[in-house]
């Protein structure tokens, strides 16, 4: 059995993976896409907290919400403006690809040239040590793991008990058939982009204060959210949520074992289970 | 009538040619007098100018620009006739492609005959270049430039050399630790995968032979967790966790100390930019008793110091600090470009050619050279085939306050 630490560690790992898979799912479910640009909420959402809080004086956990509500903000705007234009019929799904694949570039090259390529740290927001006996774990942690609940149950009220959550699972299910009774999917696919995004922007700002922010930070969450979309099955919020909270122990507990080569494993693991089941846990059965 | 012509024409020509050798052969009035003014020597360096490594990079250039408004003052004389350097950058991106396009833009760009400096991993990708060209390559030994299967051969690389010995000095860090602290319990030393192979495996072998305690772990490249790893160094008893990597050694700083090992000491091989800036990026008790490297070599203790070299240093930070709003602590790029431009020079004087590279590399090859800190030589005797390695030493510092502070130094003994 792992240490104590090393498992908290994982769960810290799990909420910002979930988070981000939930998000990237969320936008899957009513647009049929990939948006590869989602790492790059999350590293601007970093900063957008980052100069909240020591340019602007703004407190950190009002930051944060700043942050869900800027980076949501351009998350609908590139769904407007960028994906709604090129998502045509046919190879809609090729140009989407290129076209987020080419903003995954374009944000992070001008985040460089507008923020500097240093890193930036904000160790000073929610600072100290809860000391547990045989391990101790930071305030920054236990704040990813509190805005993670607080994000989930939010979700699930949002999606289970509002109109515009009722719409979204309609439009996820059969957007034909939703349009019909009213609901207009084109607007709905901007606002889910926006609620996608703003959620990778928040899971930047929440865990800006413990690894830090520079414009090269958007890479790994976004590789990480889609593994966690593969183990959980494509197009499943479950899935979503148990995929990143099994990846999140692994990254923590394998390397803890197997050190360099934990990568390996993991990638091992993840093509095994699109081997033996291609859907993951939670997906729809592909039928060949 | 054309018996008359004929003459005619004789009597010119020679009167022409009469002319001609007269001004050929006549006393000569003296010429106006040319000037001596220095000659500049362009000197190239591939260095990251993008990319989550270019602020050192971007600092580095700074540095030299303005090390090179001192040097040049006086600049060095070589047959009687005064140089100066203009030191050209160019971004290597800190890759290979980046690499062999940086220094193919210096090498027929630039024309310049000597790139040095270098700190980037993409050591075999430059050399591709500038060994053919015949242009001098002054690098740092490391993964991918280890003598032997390491990527550096002597005999098909005649025009590399290291006057930084990085990989071999990395031992130097972690004995100067062991001699400060003998009460030490164990020495955690974490590295990307990147570097792991025959360089570490000698330093290994040189830790095993001091009877250092170490517990060696390596992590993947762009590792941002790593509490598995020092959870691991802590089951392991260490007291100390030593990285390489500069990047590594913010991230650690912090974590552990989120993780509440407190009593556990940070060393990194590399300088860091300020003080300052890892307070604000981890926290002030995190970075308290931080060990890195220091390029203030004017801190050196028992060791004979040129007090030329030293004095324009100084000068230079001034400089530096003037343009710093009065701050400048970073001496990271001290033992780069600038003392590689010291040795050069020195090279250049004892060959007395500033442009023939055979020559330059044959005074280099086994050659002794005035640096700030002593007199160091290269390996390599004057025979092609053994590795030309300058073993210089470090000197480390531990963050007090918000000041870097002397903490130790290691000289390693020279290669043959």
């Amino acid at each position: 059995m792992p240490p104590a630490g090393i498992l908290v560690d994982g769960l810290v790992q799990s909420c910002i993976y979930m988070t981000m898979a939930f998000g990237m799912v969320l936008v899957f479910s009513i647009l049929g896409i990939l948006n590869w640009t989602h790492g790059q909420f999350y590293m601007l959402g970093a900063f957008v907290v980052y100069y909240a809080v020591t340019a602007a004086g703004i407190p950190f956990p009002i930051s944060i919400l700043i942050s869900g509500g800027v980076i949501g903000g351009l998350g609908m705007l590139v769904g407007r403006y960028v994906i709604e234009r090129v998502n045509v019929p046919g190879l809609g799904l090729l140009y989407v690809t290129a076209a987020t694949v080419a903003l995954n570039f374009f944000f992070e090259g001008g985040a460089g040239m507008a923020f500097g390529l240093e890193d930036k740290g904000l160790y000073n927001a929610l600072p100290g040590v809860l000391d547990l006996g045989s391990f101790s774990v930071s305030y920054q942690k236990i704040a990813v793991v509190i805005f993670t609940l607080v994000i989930m149950v939010a979700m699930y009220v949002v999606l289970n008990f509002t109109k515009i959550g009722l719409a979204i699972r309609a439009a996820a299910q059969e957007p034909g058939a939703a349009s019909l009774y009213g609901v207009s999917v084109g607007r709905l696919s901007i606002i889910v982009m926006g609620i996608g995004c703003a959620l990778a922007g928040m899971a930047g700002a929440i865990m800006a204060p413990v690894y830090g922010v520079n414009p090269f930070i958007g890479g790994l969450p976004l590789i990480m959210a889609l593994l966690a979309i593969i183990i959980g099955g494509i197009g499943s919020l479950t899935g979503a949520i148990v995929g990143g909270l099994i990846l999140g122990l692994f990254s923590s507990i394998v390397p803890y074992y197997l050190g360099y080569i934990s990568e390996l494993a993991l990638f091992l693991t993840v093509i095994t289970l699109l081997i033996v089941r291609p859907q993951g846990l939670f997906g729809v059965p592909i039928r060949r | 009538m054309k018996k008359s012509y004929n003459i005619v024409a004789i009597l010119v020509t020679t009167l022409i040619l009469s002319v001609l050798i007269a001004t050929a052969c006549g006393p000569k009035t003296p010429a106006e007098p040319v000037s001596t003014g220095p000659i500049t020597i362009n000197i190239g360096v591939c260095a990251a100018m993008s990319g989550p490594a270019a602020s050192y990079g971007q600092l580095g250039q700074e540095t030299v620009d303005t090390f090179l408004q001192v040097f040049n003052r006086q600049g060095f004389k070589v047959s009687n006739q005064t140089y100066n350097f203009n030191v050209i950058t160019a971004d290597d991106q800190a890759n290979s492609e980046g690499g062999s396009a940086a220094a193919k833009k210096l090498v027929y760009e630039d024309g310049c005959k000597f790139i040095v400096g270098h700190w980037t991993p993409n050591f075999k990708a430059v050399q591709a270049v500038t060994n053919p060209a015949k242009v001098i390559f002054f690098s740092h030994t490391g993964a991918d430039a280890v003598p032997g299967p390491g990527g550096y051969d002597p005999k098909t690389m005649p025009y590399v050399a290291f006057p930084v010995a990085a990989h071999e000095v990395v031992v130097a860090y972690i004995f100067g630790i062991a001699e400060v602290n003998p009460n030490y319990k164990k020495i955690g030393i974490i590295d990307t995968v990147l570097n792991k192979g025959i360089g570490w495996d000698n330093a290994d072998k040189q830790m095993d032979e001091k009877g250092i305690r170490y517990f060696h772990q390596f992590t993947q490249p762009n590792t941002a967790n790593y509490a598995p790893f020092i959870t691991k160094c802590a089951e392991e008893g260490c007291d100390f966790i030593f990285t390489s990597d500069v990047a590594a050694a913010l991230a650690i700083v912090k974590q552990r100390w989120d993780m509440g090992y407190k009593d556990m000491r940070i060393c990194c091989a590399g300088p860091i930019t300020s003080p300052a800036r890892w307070i604000q990026l981890a926290g002030y008790d995190a970075v308290q008793g931080l060990i890195v490297s220091s390029g203030a070599v004017w801190e050196a203790r028992n060791r004979p110091l040129n007090a030329d070299q030293i004095a324009m240093l100084q000068e230079t930070m001034g400089l530096l600090a003037d343009k710093h709003n009065g701050s400048f602590t970073y001496t990271g790029w001290i033992p780069w470009t600038p003392t590689q431009l010291f040795i050069l020079s020195q090279a250049m004087q004892k060959a007395g050619t500033v442009d023939d590279t055979d020559a330059l590399m044959k005074v280099i090859r086994g050659g002794t050279f005035d640096l700030p800190t002593g007199q160091y030589a290269f390996s390599g005797a004057q025979t092609y085939g053994s590795p030309v390695v300058m073993m210089t030493g470090i000197i480390e510092c531990q963050i007090q306050g918000d000041k870097e502070v002397y903490y130790s130094q290691y000289h390693l003994p020279p290669l043959p």
